[in-house]
């Protein structure tokens, strides 16, 4: 093999240390994009985790706002059964009046229409002393169950000196209604 | 051992190097008190630095230095068989109660002469012999050279030419002989050492009795190398002999060559030679801080930039999918979390809206109604719609207790649909609808007993009842009896805007 000369070897080592810088600089091009890609693509996902940081930050006081009605209205709707509800809160409502000194009266149970929010209506009587009729007023927001008051009509029992007539028209609601909302908003 | 590359001899009058195959002599100049004036150092460093190229040596090159006897004390001490440390901590003691100026002031350095040998008594001791100079001598040979970027060791001239001759380890004498001055080292079999500068042999004829009286004086020596100016040696034998053997061992001229570099060179290529190295005490060491710490330095420095610089794009390389599977596990459950609690709210919501303040009602028709109303009939629903029949006493008594309804601000609407008088004209029958105001109006208005009210007109509510309830539950009895009950509205316990009766 012919041995190169001075001129070729100068030659030679000049391309190589051109090429040599190309690829360096090349290479350092295209890692330098990827981490830049890369770079941006984690920051996107820090903001995404800080947006929804404050996306959920409303809910602790949401979700604080519910626990507090859970516990004035003593009442959890995740454990409401819609098959129950309304058998369970009529017994509810009779214990309650019968403790509150009651004596209770008829009770009619109406199931009202489907695409309203109510599930069904109560219609209770009885007739008792007024501080029994005032203490069953205070406890029926206790109950546990979603029981609206509609309507009520205090009268005189006639049979009973002292004592007073109670007919209260009451609304059970319907929770399943709510879930359906959800479900069409979603 | 790695041999150094290197090795100097500083006398008085002059400075040797020697090189592997290249030497060089300076001449230096003193001030005084012995020490190299601040010309000479400047004159020296460029020629240091110039034979370090020159031989080419790198920077930093270790060198063997020996320097000459002048200021040298060199004693044997007899010390109980130690090594190491221990014998390090040894000979200092020795040194602080046997030398006239501490160890921290003197550059010292040790070795052992022979095995120990065990004594009389039982105990083993060893023979050290020991080598001190005043600290500023060495300290200044040291700077000097580390300038020129030599890291020297320092032994004494006379125990390094001791090595040109073929003596046992634990003795030898030699005699360093120049027209300006002479150099005697004994050190002994027998335990004893000395190392004398003597005046030179110029005038010859009482010089030459001087170094005689003094070399008969050291005792029986076993033989004398000399080294140095030959003329007068023929002479110093025959006025040695025959208790002294001398032997007189030839220098070869060339530059750097001396009886003391070449010493140090045979002793560099003995192996397993003992060397005497002047030590400086570390506190007295000078201050630098070596290149090879700032390097170091500076490496850790690079780093720590460097992975500062990184470690954004380590994060992101690294962190990138586990946040992902992060972000995206916790948007599922974001939206769990909207639709659950967004439910719940808002159904009860609805139910603390959608109940009607009868309570409140009744509170307000009781501070309303004036004394000896008499309700039949009180109708409530839930759209905010009142009904009450009844009777008052008077007319006045209707229209005051309209005005006061109205006055409560609890009612949008007050009608008295129908007032009838009786026909004897004690009473007038009403019959009266109000409305509500809107549920979001009256929860703002927060009705109720008064806090100062609750021992009693927290069943106020149960006033308006008892109306109804006829002659048998008048309103006190009603009261009364209503004691026991649950109180009233409570957690709205303020006044009415209207005010109380």
């Amino acid at each position: 093999m012919r041995a190169l000369s001075a001129q070729e070897k100068r030659t030679i080592r000049y391309a190589s240390i051109g090429i040599g810088i190309y690829l360096v600089l090349f290479g350092g091009y295209a890692m330098g994009g990827a981490l830049h890609r890369r770079t941006a693509a984690y920051q996107q996902l820090l903001t995404a985790a800080a947006d929804l940081k404050q996306q959920l930050k409303p809910y602790d006081d949401r979700g604080l706002m519910a626990e507090k009605l859970m516990k004035q209205f003593q009442l959890d709707p995740a454990k409401l059964s819609r098959a129950t509800v309304v058998g369970e809160a009529s017994a509810q409502l009779q214990k309650a009046a019968a403790s509150s000194g009651i004596q209770v009266g008829p009770i009619r149970e109406s199931t009202t229409k489907a695409s309203a929010r109510e599930l069904a209506t109560l219609q209770f009587e009885g007739s008792g002393p007024i501080a029994a009729i005032l203490g069953l007023f205070q406890r029926l927001q206790t109950l546990g169950y979603p029981v609206i008051v509609d309507a009520v009509q205090i009268t005189p029992d006639p049979m009973r000196p002292g004592q007073i007539k109670l007919n209260l028209t009451l609304v059970i609601l319907d929770f399943d209604q709510w879930k359906k909302e959800d479900k069409s908003h979603a | 051992m790695k041999s150094p590359p290197l090795y100097c001899e500083f006398s008085r009058t002059s400075l040797k190097l020697l090189a592997d195959h290249t030497g060089a002599e300076f001449s230096l100049d003193r001030e005084a008190d012995g020490r190299l004036t601040p010309a000479c150092r400047e004159r020296l460093l460029p020629g240091l630095r110039q034979f370090l190229h020159t031989a080419g040596l790198p920077a930093k090159s270790a060198a063997w230095c020996a320097i000459d006897g002048r200021g040298v004390a060199l004693r044997c001490l007899r010390l109980p068989a130690v090594s190491g440390e221990a014998l390090a901590r040894v000979v200092r003691l020795q040194i602080e109660s046997e030398f006239p100026l501490p160890p921290e002031a003197l550059a010292w350095g040790f070795r052992s002469l022979g095995e120990p040998q065990r004594q009389p008594d039982g105990s083993t001791q060893q023979t050290v012999l020991v080598a001190a100079v005043k600290k500023e001598v060495v300290e200044d040979y040291a700077s000097l050279l580390a300038a020129a970027g030599i890291a020297p060791a320092f032994t004494l001239a006379a125990l390094a030419r001791a090595a040109l001759g073929n003596q046992p380890p634990d003795g030898c004498a030699t005699l360093e002989l120049s027209p300006a001055e002479c150099e005697l080292a004994v050190v002994g079999p027998q335990g004893t050492a000395s190392l004398r500068v003597l005046p030179g042999l110029e005038p010859a004829g009482t010089a030459m009795d001087f170094l005689v009286k003094v070399i008969r004086s050291q005792g029986l020596l076993p033989k004398l190398y000399v080294f140095g100016d030959h003329r007068a040696g023929p002479e110093l034998a025959r006025q040695l002999a025959p208790e002294v053997a001398c032997e007189f061992i030839p220098i070869n001229p060339g530059p750097g060559r001396s009886s003391a570099t070449l010493g140090l060179r045979e002793l560099a290529a003995r192996p397993g030679s003992q060397r005497l190295t002047l030590g400086v005490p570390i506190a007295a060491a000078p201050k630098t801080l070596a290149p090879p710490a700032l390097m170091e330095w500076g490496l850790r420095a690079a780093l720590l930039l460097l992975a500062v610089l990184l470690f954004p794009v380590l994060e992101a390389l690294i962190m990138t999918a586990p946040l992902a599977a992060k972000v995206n596990t916790f948007q599922d459950r974001a939206r769990q979390v909207e639709t659950t609690v967004d439910r719940d709210l808002d159904f009860l919501q609805y139910v603390k809206q959608s109940q009607p303040p009868c309570l409140e009602s009744l509170y307000v028709i009781s501070q309303a109604a004036p004394s000896g109303i008499h309700l039949d009939s009180l109708t409530m629903n839930r759209r905010g719609e009142v009904a009450l029949r009844g009777s008052l006493r008077t007319g006045d008594q209707v229209a005051e207790f309209r005005s006061k309804l109205m006055a409560s601000s609890f009612f949008a609407s007050v009608t008295v649909e129908e007032q009838t008088p009786t026909p004897d004209h004690q009473k007038v029958n009403i019959r009266l609808t109000a409305q509500w105001k809107a549920l979001s109006v009256l929860q703002s208005l927060a009705v109720g007993p008064a806090v100062k009210e609750s021992g009693d007109a927290t069943n106020r509510p149960g006033e308006a009842a008892s109306a109804m309830a006829g002659p048998g539950a008048s309103a006190k009895p009603a009261l009364g009896g209503a004691a026991t009950a649950p109180p009233g509205p409570q957690t709205n316990a303020v006044k009415p805007p209207g005010g109380t009766n």
